[in-house]
């Protein structure tokens, strides 16, 4: 009988072999969408508690840095339209400001932060969407003195602008400030394995065991990732699309991304995905460089990548046709058969 | 013959053999339950000869797809996946029906096409959008 016991022996062995609790993973609902905080090789002790962490850091931001609801931004917003000085005591609003300006100087105004009145006035500064194409003469109106986030200035601690149109809406730039942030509370609590995923912007950091982490790409018309990717430790990706915030009128999609040059949501793009490796504000860059690739024309597009060193692209037209870069197709797996339709740059 | 055969056998059963035993029985019983109760999956994988494609289940659809033999056509409906039609002789892929929870999956060796059902497991570990 002595082979019952080893035949089981074995078989307990190899159940054992199967078990796989590494990953502890913990969400909450910011920034108006899903945030993931997955960390592997930690007791569930440590993972909830860092996790948890970073997501009071999340929540602070939120209401730190809202466009519309009463923020440290509104604030500042407030005294622009009353052309009053504000004085901003606060050294990381400061950095925040200066951080939105330098990169809009360095996107040459593809990225603008300022332009929070024309996104309110397509109706994307409410939960719910207005769901209506504003008039042109508004549009023009406030274009004629376009808002731009260089002329909003600090100087010993005070702010002020010309430009009454200016409104700041840190949209296209919070996710990204949001994992620079997580990566610091990750790196103080001596955590090295995680991967945090802000409403599709996403950082690793570490790896998974002996594997890089691997991140699906959803297709910007299908409920489906068609590729995925393994990032390596301390790369961030993005993507800007017209598929999460848009409104659909008279068969024309209207997405909240608006051409800071003229006004309008495009047409000629449904997705662009940006991987930045670490470097400074990688994380940031991850968020903010996805914009400009998405709004400028298709003939723009390659040469901005290129001036914004952004080597990892990847991007869907309006016609489901996909241009992406050489180093993006090198690590790029595809899940469907989208690669029958792509131009590599 | 047998009997004495069976009670000999009997017989040389020890206790501890005996626990083992019946150890081993209510193990398998339990991990039968439980292979019973698998929580249920959340995409479609579609293996052919030569791609392979992932659908959510959550989506009605329904696709042909071209092997050696022809097309076999594949439907999702109520988070449920089956081969509806194949080109091969014995159709065992149509015959076997629905699959829906983690890991099941029914091949067509003839007509060279494979689905399987994905759970939480998915080929990635977030997702980008």
């Amino acid at each position: 009988m002595n082979y019952l016991k080893n035949v089981i022996l074995i078989f307990i062995f190899f159940l054992n072999g199967c078990s796989d609790n590494q990953i502890i993973q913990n969400k909450d609902y910011v920034f108006g969408t899903i945030v993931d905080i997955k960390i592997y090789g930690e007791t569930k002790q440590n993972a909830d508690h860092v996790s948890n962490l970073i997501f009071n850091d999340f929540h602070r931001l939120h209401t730190y840095l809202h466009p519309w609801k009463t923020s440290a931004i509104s604030n500042i917003n407030q005294s622009i339209k009353q052309n009053r000085l504000h004085d901003i005591d606060d050294p990381e609003l400061i950095q925040i400001i200066q951080d939105n300006v330098q990169l809009y100087k360095s996107t040459q105004g593809w990225f603008n932060p300022a332009i929070g009145k024309l996104v309110e006035l397509w109706g994307f500064h409410s939960d719910l969407p207005d769901q209506k194409v504003p008039s042109e003469v508004d549009i023009l109106d406030l274009m004629k003195n376009p808002p731009k986030m260089n002329q909003v200035i600090i100087e010993n601690n005070m702010l002020r602008s010309e430009n009454p149109n200016i409104q700041i809406d840190l949209g296209g730039y919070a996710k990204g400030y949001a994992l620079k942030r997580a990566k610091k509370i990750l790196e103080d609590n001596q955590i090295s394995n995680a991967l945090i995923n802000i409403g599709g912007n996403i950082l690793a950091i570490g790896k998974k065991g002996d594997q890089f982490w691997k991140v699906g790409i959803q297709h910007p018309r299908k409920n489906i990732a068609f590729a995925s990717i393994q990032l390596k430790p301390g790369w961030s990706i993005g993507t800007s699309g017209d598929y999460q915030r848009y409104f659909i009128s008279n068969n024309k999609r209207y997405s909240h991304l608006i051409n800071p040059f003229s006004g309008y949501p495009v047409h000629h793009t449904q997705s662009a995905t940006i991987i930045i490796p670490p470097r400074e504000d990688s994380e940031i860059l991850s968020d903010v460089l996805s914009k400009p690739i998405y709004l400028s024309s298709k003939e723009h597009k390659v040469k901005l990548a290129n001036e914004l060193q952004i080597n990892y692209f990847l991007i869907i037209l309006e016609d489901g046709k996909i241009m992406i870069s050489q180093d993006m197709k090198n690590h790029i797996e595809w899940l469907d058969d989208k690669e029958k339709n792509v131009e590599i740059y | 013959m047998i009997k004495k055969k069976m009670s000999k056998f009997i017989n040389s059963f020890k206790v501890g053999d005996v626990l083992t035993l019946l150890f081993f029985i209510a193990l398998v019983t339990l991990l039968f339950i439980k292979l019973i109760n698998l929580p249920e999956g959340e995409y479609l994988e579609i293996e052919t000869n030569n791609e392979s494609i992932i659908f959510n289940l959550e989506h009605d659809i329904q696709k042909k797809f071209s092997g050696p033999l022809g097309l076999t056509e594949i439907i999702i409906h109520n988070k449920r996946a089956r081969f509806k039609e194949s080109p091969c002789n014995k159709k065992y892929c149509v015959h076997h029906g629905w699959i829906n929870k983690i890991n099941e999956t029914v091949v067509c060796i003839p007509n060279e096409i494979r689905i399987s059902i994905i759970g939480k497991n998915k080929p990635y570990d977030s997702t980008n959008y």
